[in-house]
């Protein structure tokens, strides 16, 4: 005789039970390992997903503005790259919409690849496709929504980056500008994986690519021999961004960073500039301090055109003007040579007049002159602006007095022979233009007329849509005729060394380990799904520990007899762990695999019917053997912990009582002192429940505060109503009379509390949490989303273009540039239009099942601001928030999204989120706004003017939301749809928008609930194990009932009656403390509660207890009671 | 091994809903290896009781138990155990075999809690179970044994440690009175061939009568009886 031989011969003569706990351990272990393994297969289908799309892609290089391809061959030849063996491929990539030709079927951000023979070698065991001309190759997802076939032909339509920024003067707005339409045909069809659904970014989603000839695409874009991406493979995966930083620096030429370094021999300087017009001030800064290390001298200059040149004349005198002349700025008076006055410090605030033009407008100094000129507005068109300045000076024609080298080229003006031929982006009054203007034009051609001080030439490049544009138009550096060429030379050089591509937001990122950041998701998936699976795991793991408690209770007396004759209470507790440790070995054994086909099932659900919880992520079973390994061990613990949880209920106990056996045990009378304490936590209980609710009455606190306290009374209110049942079924105090069958069935209810207790707790405790779930399932049928304070802000209409649309869409001359025929304009009187920018990055919704690296920045307009709306939570209350965002400090402020912030990025009101700027320049977010249940779930906010520092290159907006009249909305979501849908323009209703992301919410909920009733089914099975255990267990007591004359039929009454009252309380209990925790949801009618549905699960759980209650009842009473009596 | 048995002024009051209750009131007895004392009174009077006091299984409120040099209320944790183990046997009214167990298995059961090398092995219980008459029921499990034989396999199981004192309480009180009859002479036997001290607690005067002592408990207190001394 030996411990183990115990332990077997125990295990096998309570088999029943042993088999009934071993089930409840077995679903309890699979449910983990299989919750486990579902999370594995998230965070693995994602790793898979994003590799599979980056193919051998390591690092990536996306530019805001285009760079030479060149620079791809130049950066694999380099010196420290090469042994790496580089490959490295330059694309063209723009976003866009796609049209077929034939159906007219849109389909909005299409991202056009413009593509080489390299890039497809980044994808070994692809074949790639060769195209030339205007053959494309469409992944399969694109084909199928547009319905194309090899052959057919589609239209895409794509932003086309003019040279100089659209939000200057000489920006180009015009649709025929900034986008282009290419005509393509279809030829060849790419499978949606590898290079196929290529995409950088960490979105699961899977694109619709179109793939082209890089030159080809190229050269429509106006960018030949330009790329905006580099796609880097670097051998073993050993380099760093550091490295390839500098090996970028050193292929890089100054065309690279959107710079062009002029020799001037007739004007006798160097001139630097750029073809987008306007320097960065971080160049003009680089570029002075590069040429006083040489011991040049820069000057920083700039140039705008003024549209008129008038005298303020004396009433009566003949009006004289000038024409579209160019005014440049002066710091000082060098390079100058002055006919009358003027300055060594330059014209301060006054005005300098070329001879030419003073000459013309018969010009004397302390005259005054009117200097119009035109700043680009936000909707698209030019407000007048002027300028008034006195005459201070007149220069001679030579020098900087007529230099034609002082303005940069001008797209569609420096090359034109005449003045009416100029084709610039701004409206121009040829009649205006005079035969003198002509002569001057050839021979000074765009030589600057006036001059003003450098303040001056800010205020006009900033009084127009964008206050912080740049305005310094290039850096003259004066060098002898004969001494540029070397000059030129060591000034290319060292600012070659000095600027660093960043600079040009010329940023290497490594793409390949970003999308495994990305792939560990914003959800632990394997916890979600043990919380969903809570209740299986509780009825597996509960069944089990009810069992293995019942049955060491039972064994009282075998372990009273065991310490009796000398056995220690570490042995015998040992003795009782061990029993349950092999019977969760065993369920490990079976529970392991079983989990693998529940995260199969789970699978099949998130991809079937619970789609809604992750929309656009494909997902598969990925099993690892440390989840097989934790599911196992944490199936181990289960049963160690519940046998140990047994054991210990005996461990109290004094041989004596134990070996009175497991009746008499269940029959002590309760200490008065816990009764007492009983009755003090229950007041507590129901005074903190009342305190909560009036509380929230009295402070009228409706908003946020109100559903917390509502929850926290219900949850009182469910432990006051449990502490009230255990305090019944203990019969303290006036103990009734047992006069009738109900209060003997209630006194035996009594008799074993714990169990009884148990039975109604955790049917309180189901019905709770079930009505609780379901009732935060939300309905949008009721909402009103024209109230500001909702997650809609007011606005109707949520409208997002695939290309910026370079004019207002909410103004009539906006409308009118974008293509909107005027009988429209009805359609939008009492419409306002929101305008966003926003930025290149990723949705931080929960539709991204995806770990957000760069979040999507919106940039928030100070009309916006102004306008308020939407409910935000922040520090201290205001009654507009907004302009929280207007801080300028170093941590720009912002808002988002409640549970994005929560959820995807895990951060909080007050924490600070760190993003990148477009050179790659980390730069903190403070989160001092947050918006509960909103349309902004996808994005971060921050103010415009922010928004400009980060995203320079983002020139204009491409989120729209419009305000608009109820019955006024429909409409012009289809003006929009049809004017702009071309541009990939997409229009939904802010409530559509709001349900999508309930949808992900609702079908978790769901889920919860559909996992959660069947673990309460279980749960309630396994209930019904303990119930038919208990009625077979008191069987010596039915028969003594008997034997006085019960008859069968009472017995089965009795029993029912005993089980369908703990059944019943504990129901009631719950649905009635649920009740009042959900009163707010309810009483706000935003709750869709399935009744029906939630009702009959209700009433599944009363019916299967009921129901097991009658079988074990009935089972018990038709065996030989007699003989049970005799025996015991 | 046998030890002077003394029982010196044992009180026993337990707490009771109308106020402490008292069971056993300043008891005192001595019993010499080999003494076979039986232990009568009425229900209630403190029988099983004291028999528990001396057995480890409660603790007095007052007085003192000593077997051999062993003070009984003194012991605790291993020592408590190891005194169960090895120096008293039990046989209860109930005989607590576990069903599991055949009748050998049964009467090796205490022998887990010896360390291995000490355990009295198979031939120890079989020896025991021929003594008490059961040796040819060994591989029967308690559900197939009848109420006497049940009782024999616990006075083997109370004796396999080779424990000096059998403190038997009630073990004929569930059985017939020829069956009951076999079991205390199966006692005395015991008794008379290995010197172990047996107090028995019973309702039966006829086979208290057959003890070297009888011993009455009268409201917890010992009374004289007319019995053999």
């Amino acid at each position: 005789m030996n411990w183990s031989r115990l332990l077997v011969r125990s295990l096998v003569f309570h088999w029943r039970t042993g088999l009934v706990a071993l089930l409840g351990l077995t679903l309890a272990t699979a449910v983990i390992t299989g919750s486990l393994l579902l999370g594995d297969s998230v965070r693995g289908s994602l790793r898979d997903t994003a590799l599979a799309r980056l193919g051998n892609i390591d690092y990536a290089l996306t530019s805001p503005r285009p760079f030479r391809a060149q620079l791809a061959f130049a950066l694999a030849k380099d010196r420290d790259l090469a042994r790496f063996t580089p490959r490295v491929a330059a694309l063209t990539t723009v976003t866009g919409a796609a049209r077929s030709a034939t159906s007219g079927a849109v389909v909005p951000a299409v991202a056009v690849q413009g593509v080489s023979a390299e890039f497809w070698g980044l994808y070994p065991g692809e074949s790639g496709a060769a195209l030339s001309g205007r053959q494309a190759a469409l992944n399969q997802a694109l084909a199928q929504d547009l319905g194309l076939r090899i052959g057919d032909t589609l239209l895409v339509t794509v932003a086309r980056a003019g040279t100089a920024p659209l939000d200057t003067l000489f920006g180009r707005r015009r649709l025929e500008d900034t986008t282009r339409t290419l005509r393509l045909q279809v030829a060849t069809i790419l499978p949606d994986t590898g290079a196929g659904a290529f995409r950088l970014d960490s979105a699961p989603k899977l694109p619709r690519n179109v793939f082209v000839d890089r030159n080809w695409l190229a050269q429509q874009l106006g960018q030949a021999g330009l790329a905006n991406t580099l796609l880097l493979q670097v051998a073993g995966h050993q380099v760093y961004v550091g490295r390839l930083t500098a090996a970028l620096a050193r292929s890089c030429t100054l065309t690279d960073y959107d710079l062009k370094l002029l020799a001037k021999p007739a004007s006798g300087y160097l001139s630097l500039q750029t073809p987008a017009l306007a320097l960065p001030s971080g160049v003009v800064t680089t570029a002075q301090t590069v040429a006083q290390r040489l011991g040049l001298k820069a000057t920083a200059s700039s140039v705008y055109l003024a549209t008129r040149l008038r005298p303020v004349a004396a009433a009566g005198a003949p009006p004289r003007l000038l024409a579209y002349s160019v005014a440049a700025s002066a710091a000082s008076g060098a390079g100058f040579t002055f006919r009358a006055g003027g300055s060594a410090q330059g014209p301060g605030d006054g005005l300098w007049l070329n001879a030419w033009a003073a000459e013309d407008l018969g010009a004397q100094l302390g005259q005054t002159f009117e200097i119009e000129y035109l700043a680009p507005t936000g909707a698209g068109d030019y407000a007048k602006r002027v300028l008034r300045r006195k005459l201070t000076g007149i220069v001679e024609m030579k020098g900087l007095g007529a230099d034609p080298a002082t303005p940069p080229d001008f797209e569609g003006i420096s090359n034109a022979v005449r003045i009416e031929d100029w084709k610039p982006p701004f409206p121009v009054d040829l009649g205006l233009v005079t035969a003198r203007d002509d002569q001057y034009w050839a021979a000074y051609r765009a030589a600057p007329k006036l001059f003003l001080s450098p303040d001056t030439l800010r205020t006009m490049w900033q009084s127009g849509a964008n206050p912080t544009s740049d305005w310094i138009t290039s850096v003259q550096m004066p060098v002898a005729p004969g001494a540029q060429p070397q000059a030129t030379a060591r000034l290319r050089e060292r600012l070659l060394t000095t600027l660093q591509p960043a600079d040009a937001g010329l940023v290497f990122r490594p793409a390949r380990e970003l999308a495994l950041q990305a792939a560990a998701g914003t959800t632990d998936f394997s916890s979600l799904m043990l919380s969903m699976s809570m209740f299986l795991i509780l009825a597996g793991a509960g069944l089990a520990a009810m069992l293995l408690r019942l049955t060491a209770q039972r064994r009282a007396a075998e372990l009273g007899l065991l310490l009796a004759v000398g056995a220690t209470e570490k042995q015998t507790t040992r003795m009782i762990v061990a029993e349950g440790a092999l019977l969760a070995l065993v369920s490990a054994a079976v529970g392991v695999p079983l989990g693998v086909a529940y995260a199969a099932l789970l699978i099949a659900g998130l991809t079937g019917w619970w789609s809604g919880a992750i929309p656009a992520t494909s997902l598969w079973l990925h099993v690892r053997s440390v989840s097989l390994l934790s599911g196992g061990l944490a199936g181990l613990e289960v049963g160690v912990l519940s046998s140990a949880w047994a054991a210990r209920g005996l461990r109290k106990r004094g041989v004596l009582e134990l070996l009175g056996g497991w009746q008499a045990l269940a029959a002590l009378p309760r200490p008065a002192r816990a009764s007492r304490k009983t009755v003090a936590a229950l007041v507590l209980c129901l005074l903190g429940a009342l305190g909560l609710i009036g509380w929230t009455q009295a402070t009228g606190n409706s908003a946020g505060a109100s559903p917390t306290a509502f929850l926290g009374s219900g949850l009182l209110l469910l432990v006051a109503g449990l502490l009230a049942t255990d305090l019944v079924l203990s019969g303290r105090g006036r103990r009734a009379p047992v006069e009738s069958l109900a209060r003997l069935a209630w006194r035996g209810a009594g008799t074993q509390r714990g169990r009884s207790l148990l039975i109604t707790g955790l049917l309180a405790a189901a019905a709770f949490l079930l009505i609780a779930v379901a009732a935060n399932t939300r309905d949008l049928t009721n909402f009103d989303p024209s109230r500001r304070d909702s997650g809609t802000g007011g606005f109707a209409l949520l409208a997002i273009s695939s290309v910026p649309l370079p004019y207002d869409p909410g103004t009539p001359v906006g409308r009118q540039r974008l293509g909107f025929p005027p009988s429209d304009e009805a359609l939008f009187a009492g419409v306002r239009v929101y305008s966003l920018r926003v930025s290149p990055g990723e949705d931080i919704s929960c539709l991204n099942l995806a770990r957000a690296t760069a979040p999507q920045l919106l940039g928030v307009t100070p009309e916006f601001i102004g306008r308020g709306g939407f409910r935000v939570l922040t520090a201290k209350p205001a009654a507009n928030p907004w302009p929280l965002l207007t801080g300028t400090g170093a941590e720009i402020p912002a808002f988002g999204d409640a549970d994005s912030v929560r959820w995807s990025l895990h951060s909080n009101l007050g924490q600070t989120y760190p993003v990148r700027d477009e050179q790659g320049e980390s730069a903190p977010l403070r989160l001092v706004g947050l918006l509960p249940q909103s349309i902004f779930a996808g994005y971060l906010l921050v103010s415009e003017n922010n928004f400009r520092r980060l995203y320079p290159s983002v020139q204009a907006p491409r989120l729209f939301l419009i305000e608009a009249p109820p019955n006024q909305a429909a409409a012009v979501a289809q003006s929009l749809r049809t004017n702009l849908g071309d541009l990939g323009l997409t229009v939904q209703d802010t409530r559509q928008t709001l349900a999508g992301y309930l949808q992900v919410q609702n079908t978790y909920l769901a889920m919860f609930l559909a996992l959660g009733g069947l673990g309460m089914i279980l749960g309630t099975l396994g209930l019904v194990a303990v119930l038919l255990r208990s009625v077979l267990e008191r069987r010596a007591e039915l028969a003594l009932m008997l034997a006085c004359g019960f008859r069968r039929g009472q017995l089965v009454q009795l029993l029912l009656r005993e089980h369908g009252a703990l059944v019943v309380v504990g129901l009631l209990l719950g649905t009635a403390a649920a009740l009042v925790a959900v009163a707010p949801q309810l009483a706000a009618g935003e709750a869709q509660v399935n009744w029906p549905a939630l009702g009959a699960l209700l009433l599944a759980m009363a019916a299967v207890g009921l129901g097991a209650g009658a079988l074990a009842a009935a089972s018990s009473v038709r065996r030989d009671l007699l003989s049970a009596l005799r025996e015991e | 091994m046998s030890d002077k048995l003394t029982v010196d002024g044992v009180s026993r009051v337990f707490p009771g809903p109308e106020g402490p209750v008292t069971v056993l009131r300043e008891v005192s007895l001595a019993a010499q290896p080999g003494d076979t004392v039986a232990l009568v009174g009425p229900s209630g009077s403190g029988k099983s009781t004291l028999l528990n006091l001396i057995g480890s299984l409660d603790q007095p409120t007052s007085g003192q138990v000593r077997l051999g040099d062993t003070v009984v209320a003194g012991l605790q944790g291993p020592a408590l155990a190891a005194f169960r183990a090895r120096r008293v046997g039990f046989v209860f009214q109930d005989h607590h075999l576990l069903p599991q167990l055949s009748a050998l298995e049964n009467a090796l059961l205490p022998t887990l809690t010896l360390p291995r090398g000490e355990r009295p092995g198979r031939d120890r219980a079989l020896e025991l179970l021929t003594q008490v008459g059961v040796q040819a029921r060994a591989h029967a499990f308690p559900a197939q044994l009848s109420g006497g034989e049940r009782q024999r396999v616990a006075v083997a199981r109370a004796l396999i440690n080779g424990a000096g004192l059998l403190l038997c309480d009630e073990p004929t009180g569930n059985l017939d009175q020829t069956t009951g009859a076999a079991v205390v002479s199966l006692l005395l036997e015991l008794a008379q061939a290995g010197g172990v001290t047996v107090l028995m607690v019973t309702h039966n005067l006829e086979q208290a009568a057959r003890f070297g002592r009888v011993l009455r408990l009268e409201n917890g207190t010992l009374v004289p009886t007319g019995g053999a001394a």
